[in-house]
């Protein structure tokens, strides 16, 4: 999330509104918000991983600990260290951009720490709503 | 392709801990969603 926090007035400005859903408590949320200085960006929780589920996102330790993960953890922990582990370990995550409730892209992460780049998030959204 | 219903109606919660229907995020406005491994 701190990655995107530059391009948050960006997505605003074209029109799309950013969200960040996790699986841990509310109070783990807001904790997260501070921490990555982004007070602007909404950040929901999802304890009970239905949203999670019903996007079809894994939930594997498997994937999680899957070693192409271990440098994606490394490069992430180099540029903001991690602290504890707020949610559930095993559940990876996903992205998707949806408008008028039509998915118009998805991304689903196979391995702990493979994610879309912030371009490809900014350049999906751009298409999404021209 | 549409928002699965299951999806549509997964209910969320705010840092406030106040409830958030998954389908208001896109209401509004177009809205990207990034789901989190975890917080930390």
């Amino acid at each position: 999330m701190a990655e995107l926090r530059p391009h948050v007035d960006e997505l605003r400005a074209i029109g799309v509104e950013p969200y960040v859903i996790g699986s841990g408590t509310p109070a783990e949320a807001r904790d997260f918000q501070r921490h990555v200085h982004a007070e602007s960006v909404p950040v929901l929780v999802d304890q009970k991983l239905a949203s999670y589920s019903a996007a079809g996102w894994k939930r594997s330790m498997g994937a999680t600990l899957h070693p192409s993960s271990w440098l994606h953890g490394i490069k992430s922990f180099v540029k903001h260290p991690q602290r504890k582990t707020a949610g559930d370990p095993w559940q990876l995550g996903g992205a998707m951009i949806i408008r008028d409730g039509e998915i118009r892209w998805s991304f689903k992460s196979e391995t702990g720490g493979h994610h879309p780049s912030i371009a490809t998030l900014v350049d999906e959204a751009r298409k999404a709503v021209a | 392709m549409r928002v699965p219903d299951e999806l549509a109606a997964a209910e969320l919660r705010d840092t406030d801990d106040r409830p958030r229907a998954m389908r208001e995020l896109w209401r509004k406005s177009p809205a990207l969603v990034l789901w989190v491994r975890h917080f930390g």
